[in-house]
């Protein structure tokens, strides 16, 4: 049995290795474990609670005012090369919904959706930078390291 | 530039039947109202939306040890929506709509990949509840727990099946 075990184990690193070596050597980690779990993971949950509180404040008079009026974000994650530190994405998001009743029949249509929003950010852009920008003032609004573009204004497309 | 819309629309074709009895034989224009437009138009929207934000509440605090414990733990109530049969006042269905998502970071190519659902749960009502009986029931405190009106199942129940 523990043999058996130790194949698996040593499958499933031969098999990740030769996934790391196809991507050119680049192996990427989730932000919150980067550079470890200690220091990564407080740091990342913060930026998000201040993008959400962030978003929440602005959707009832922003995005929330279509047809959607109920948007709530889901999750805020991004990928870090290990060896780099750079961020290699990072993904936000949202579900809604709206429903009606059918006057005819009493049935209850619900048209209900998820968005996934890819940040636009600039190549090669070191996580710490990122993080420094999303712990600013206004992290929605303010410009991602080396773009003009913000948060905010991408949201505007992707909702 | 800008964020890129990978999943939008991610339309999930709910048209929901919320409960069995319906009959699209007999109906006709007019005969069901929504819960927020009963007895007149927009006469129960301060009602409503309270009762929604109610349980929105208690379905947040149960999340944790429960539903919030499976594959997704962020599960969030959108919606809370119920037709109303106009000429007697009972309610004839009612949906939660709830959604939830995970987003996962691949190692070899450093794409997030989302995982993202919402979930149409229909309320496990009793035969001819009164709106006004419905209202009350769910407006108390644990009221997701609580067997609905003339039924032997709770919301809870309903949403365990569902969301599992």
């Amino acid at each position: 049995m523990r043999t058996a075990i130790a194949g698996v184990v040593l499958l499933v690193t031969a098999w990740g290795a030769a996934a790391v070596e196809a991507n050119g050597g680049r192996a990427y980690v989730d932000a919150r474990l980067y550079p470890n779990q200690t220091a990564g993971w407080e740091r990342f949950r913060a930026a998000e609670a201040r993008l959400v509180r962030g978003f929440d404040q602005v959707c009832g008079d922003t995005f929330c005012e279509g047809e959607y009026h109920n948007l709530q974000a889901l999750r805020f994650r991004c990928s870090v090369d290990a060896a780099t530190g750079h961020v290699g994405e990072c993904l936000w998001t949202f579900t809604g919904s709206t429903a009606r009743v059918d006057m005819a029949s009493g049935r209850i249509q619900v048209d209900a959706q998820t968005w996934a929003c890819r940040l636009p950010l600039a190549g090669n852009t070191p996580l710490s930078d990122l993080l420094g920008t999303l712990e600013g003032e206004d992290p929605l609004h303010a410009p991602l390291p080396g773009t003009r573009d913000s948060i905010y204004e991408g949201l505007t497309v992707c909702l | 530039m800008t964020l890129t819309r990978l999943m939008a629309r991610t339309l999930l074709p709910f048209s929901l039947v919320a409960s069995a009895g319906v009959q699209p034989a007999d109906a006709h224009p007019g005969r069901y109202v929504d819960l927020v437009d009963y007895p007149d138009k927009e006469a129960n929207w301060d009602r409503f939306y309270a009762l929604q934000d109610h349980l929105g509440a208690e379905f947040h605090d149960l999340c944790g040890d429960t539903y919030c414990e499976g594959a997704y733990s962020n599960h969030v109530l959108l919606q809370f929506r119920c037709s109303v049969w106009r000429a007697t006042g009972t309610v004839h269905a009612c949906a939660l709509v709830i959604g939830a998502g995970n987003l996962d970071v691949d190692t070899p190519t450093g794409r997030v990949l989302p995982d993202s659902r919402a979930w149409v749960c229909a309320a496990p009502l009793g035969a001819d509840t009164p709106v006004e009986m419905l209202q009350a029931a769910l407006e108390r405190r644990g009221a997701l727990l609580r067997p609905l009106p003339g039924s032997f199942f709770s919301l809870h129940d309903a949403l365990s099946d569902c969301l599992n």
